[in-house]
């Protein structure tokens, strides 16, 4: 009786070791866990954390990344149709005394709807410039901004009167600050554990409205802005078009702030990505368990449960009703 | 008259080999009865008139170690006592959850987290707000369900005390009937064995539920009485007393008035602490996990959820709330009140503000609580505000836990540790108690009836048997011999 009931309880002994090492093998995680972190589950649940957390932050160093390279087109946009406006019309002002405004004019309002148009860009259903009333167009169409001018300087008689009222339209609070549409700008997202990036641009920035000015003033030449004075129109479109050129330093510098931001996000994306991989290496340290370890505890056991039931067999025939 | 004699002896030596042998038959067939003890015919020659005439059978003797079985049981009973405990903290880990473990507490934290974190990158996107909306309620889920669990296990707890306390006192009167009924029989002189055999079968099964020590009395009558002091049967049995609740909330304790206590014949006995004379069992454990063990994990629970909505009520978080508001999760609805700490977290919920399926709107959840209209679509700053104030660290409000500084995240792993590590000891504890168990129980079984040694017995009483009857023969003989003259 002693003896069956010690042979049955190692048998139970190794064949639940047994199950636990099988179960080892075949998941490559370990049975126990919380033996295996000795009760303290501290390190293993700030790894389980921060990668979750890295998960968050990948979403935003994407979403906010995919946002700056939209925003740098349009700048780009803005930009390079300045530049070219603003050589198109020193050319066209500064070659006969005789320009031909009207057409200088047709293709400034071209120029002006294009560049409101990529500052008006929608990224998946956000408008890119308007801080953070991102369900509005900021910037009202060109259409808009042109009567309001002449509204603004109905009264103008010389050319720095038109530039003056221009000037105040767009730089002022009430004109131009008043008919953008979108909100402040947006606060800095996180993009890393305590990084935070600048995504503030928006349509009110002063290079951006600068050009705006000047593009529209150009505009307006064929309007009926300093009617029957050819030769204030050219002065006005030789100062506009000098502003523009001009324009180019604080435009770029715009376009070079928002590439900085570009430039650090894919950093943070791939410092994060870096501590994922980190994380994960060291987590698995933690919670797999040793392939080749397992293997040979399961070999062991395998080799005691059959001499265990070698022994079994052996000594339930031992007995002396098998001789008498 | 010699002749006579020595038929008559050999007639009482038949008597005394068939008696054997029908003694080892009862051994060899009980030989893997539990609680059965080995017998043994005591023989002791007969004797008439100062000579020998024959054998006389003086009784049958149960081969026990008191001491020995006297100590298993307490073993036994520490055993139980072990494996109760180191059962609920296995449960209560389970509860918790392990943190690979994504309906784990510390894993639906860190879920709210970082969906807060992409809700903050996407503030005007509908399905953020709600994908944050939904992890929010989730982990309020989580600290309910888990509350559920360990009142269930609660529950559980007290009717298996109920069960205990009844088979405790069913057994006490079987033992005491058996008393009666082994004194009744030794008085006519008859073989008792099998009445101690049932006797001791019982009062192993009372050896479970509170380690006993058995006292033998005159005429075959045993006394028991726990190790801690208390008599359970003396003559007469000891009754106790309990009375199981149907169903158990969080603020229902023992010290409440809410959950019965054990009685002794009448008499309130302490279930715990060193004044208790039930310890060491599993009455004491299941005790023990109904008022003690289930409580702290109830009160780690309750201090996690306090945490939880103390971050979130606050107007310098969310500027809409007014101070006392509940922020985004509610108690049951309504302001958290310190007094009410006690299942908390069974009663924690969402905000109905935020919430689309209680007529909220999930815009709240960044613009504030109290905000009457969605604001600017894609302002992030409350989002950031809540994903960072679930990582600042702060101090426990709730009495009885470290005062040091915890993020939630660190929280839930702070107290899911302690109950691993709780649970790590139990279980080597429950190991060592068993081991121990497990030795004086084979060693016990290692003193009862051996097949091998019963053969080889029966072997030398067929030889006796065989010679006893070769005698009458022989006798029978000399008889014939004596008429035949």
């Amino acid at each position: 009786m002693a003896m069956t009931t010690l042979l049955s309880r190692h048998s139970h002994t190794l064949r639940t070791e047994l199950q636990t090492r099988l179960a080892e093998v075949s998941s490559g995680l370990k049975s126990d866990l919380t033996a295996a972190v000795g009760g303290d589950f501290s390190v293993l649940a700030a790894m389980d954390h921060s990668l979750q957390r890295l998960k968050g932050y990948a979403a935003n160093t994407g979403e906010a990344g995919l946002l700056l390279d939209v925003a740098q087109n349009a700048l780009e946009v803005v930009s390079s149709s300045a530049t070219t406006l603003a050589t198109d019309t020193l050319r066209t002002v500064g070659m006969t005394n005789q320009p031909d405004l009207g057409a200088l004019a047709n293709d400034a309002r071209r120029v002006l709807d294009t560049a409101i148009a990529a500052l008006n860009t929608r990224f998946t259903d956000k408008a890119v410039f308007a801080g953070v009333n991102t369900n509005t167009l900021p910037v009202p169409d060109a259409g808009t901004i042109l009567s309001a001018l002449q509204a603004a300087t109905a009264t103008a008689t010389t050319v720095n009167d038109v530039m003056t009222a221009i000037d105040d339209w767009f730089m002022g609070s009430t004109g131009y600050e008043a008919a953008y549409a979108g909100g402040p700008s947006r606060p800095d997202a996180q993009i890393a554990p305590g990084e935070t990036a600048d995504l503030s641009v928006t349509a009110l920035d002063p290079a951006i409205r600068a050009s705006l000015r000047d593009m529209a003033t150009l505009a307006m030449l064929d309007s009926g802005v300093l009617a029957g004075d050819p030769e204030a129109k050219a002065d006005l479109a030789r100062a506009a078009g000098e502003g523009l050129l001009s324009g180019g330093a604080p435009r770029s510098q715009l376009m070079a702030r928002v590439g900085t931001t570009q430039a650090q996000i894919a950093a943070a994306a791939t410092r994060n990505g870096a501590e994922e991989t980190a994380l994960g290496i060291a987590r698995a340290g933690i919670v797999t368990a040793d392939p080749y370890d397992a293997a040979t505890r399961l070999e062991e056991l395998q080799t005691r449960l059959e001499a265990l039931y070698l022994i079994t067999a052996r000594v339930s025939r031992l007995s002396l009703s098998e001789y008498i | 008259m010699t002749i006579a004699s020595a038929l008559s002896s050999a007639l009482s030596g038949l008597t005394a080999t068939s008696r054997q042998a029908d003694i080892i038959a009862s051994n060899v067939a009980n030989a893997a009865t539990p609680g059965y003890a080995r017998r043994q015919v005591l023989l002791t020659p007969h004797e008439l008139g100062g000579t020998g005439q024959g054998v006389a059978i003086r009784g049958v003797t149960r081969q026990i170690d008191q001491f020995l079985i006297n100590d298993r049981r307490v073993a036994q009973a520490s055993a139980g006592d072990r494996d109760v405990r180191a059962a609920f903290l296995q449960r209560l880990e389970q509860i918790f959850g392990r943190p690979d473990d994504p309906a784990s507490l510390t894993a639906r934290v860190a879920k709210l987290e970082s969906s807060l974190l992409e809700a903050a990158s996407r503030p005007e996107s509908d399905a953020r707000l709600t994908a944050s909306v939904d992890a929010a309620r989730q982990l309020a889920d989580g600290l309910n369900r888990a509350s559920d669990a360990i009142q269930e296990v609660r529950l559980r707890a007290d009717r298996s005390i109920a069960t205990a306390v009844d088979d405790l006192n069913n057994s006490l009167r079987q033992v005491r009937e058996l008393n009666g009924q082994i004194r009744s029989y030794i008085g006519s002189g008859q073989d008792m064995s099998s009445l101690m055999d049932q006797r001791q079968q019982i009062i192993d099964r009372i050896s479970h539920i509170v380690p006993i020590r058995e006292v033998v009395r005159e005429h075959g009558q045993v006394a028991l009485t726990t190790t801690g002091g208390a008599v359970l049967l003396d003559g007469a049995e000891s009754v106790f007393g309990f009375t199981p609740v149907n169903t158990l909330v969080p603020e229902m304790t023992q010290a409440s008035g809410g959950l019965s206590g054990l009685t002794l014949n009448g008499r309130p006995m302490a279930s715990a602490g060193e004044t208790s004379s039930v310890l060491g069992g599993e009455l004491a454990a299941l005790f023990a996990v109904r008022d003690e063990l289930a409580v702290s994990g109830q009160a780690k629970l309750d201090a996690m959820a306090r945490d939880l909505y103390e971050r979130f009520a606050d107007p310098a978080l969310d500027p809409t709330l007014l101070a006392g508001q509940p922020g985004l999760f509610t108690d049951g609805g309504g302001a958290f009140v310190a007094a009410n700490e006690t299942g908390l977290s069974a009663r924690l919920s969402l905000n109905a503000l935020v919430d689309p399926a209680a007529g909220g709107a999930v815009f709240r959840l960044r613009d504030g609580l109290g905000a009457a209209t969605a604001g600017p679509p894609g302002n992030p700053a409350l989002l950031t505000a809540l994903s960072d104030r679930m990582q600042t660290a702060r101090p426990l409000s709730s009495t009885g836990f470290s005062s040091t500084s915890r993020s939630v995240a660190g929280l839930g792993a702070a107290l899911l540790s302690a109950v691993a590590a709780d649970r790590l000891n139990a279980d080597a504890e429950e190991a060592f108690s068993a081991a121990r168990f497990t030795a004086l129980d084979e060693l016990e079984k290692a003193g009862g009836v051996d097949t091998d040694q019963e053969l080889q017995t029966l072997l030398i009483i067929e030889k006796n048997y065989a010679a006893n009857a070769k005698i009458i023969q022989t006798v029978d003989e000399m008889i014939n011999t004596l008429l035949g003259l």
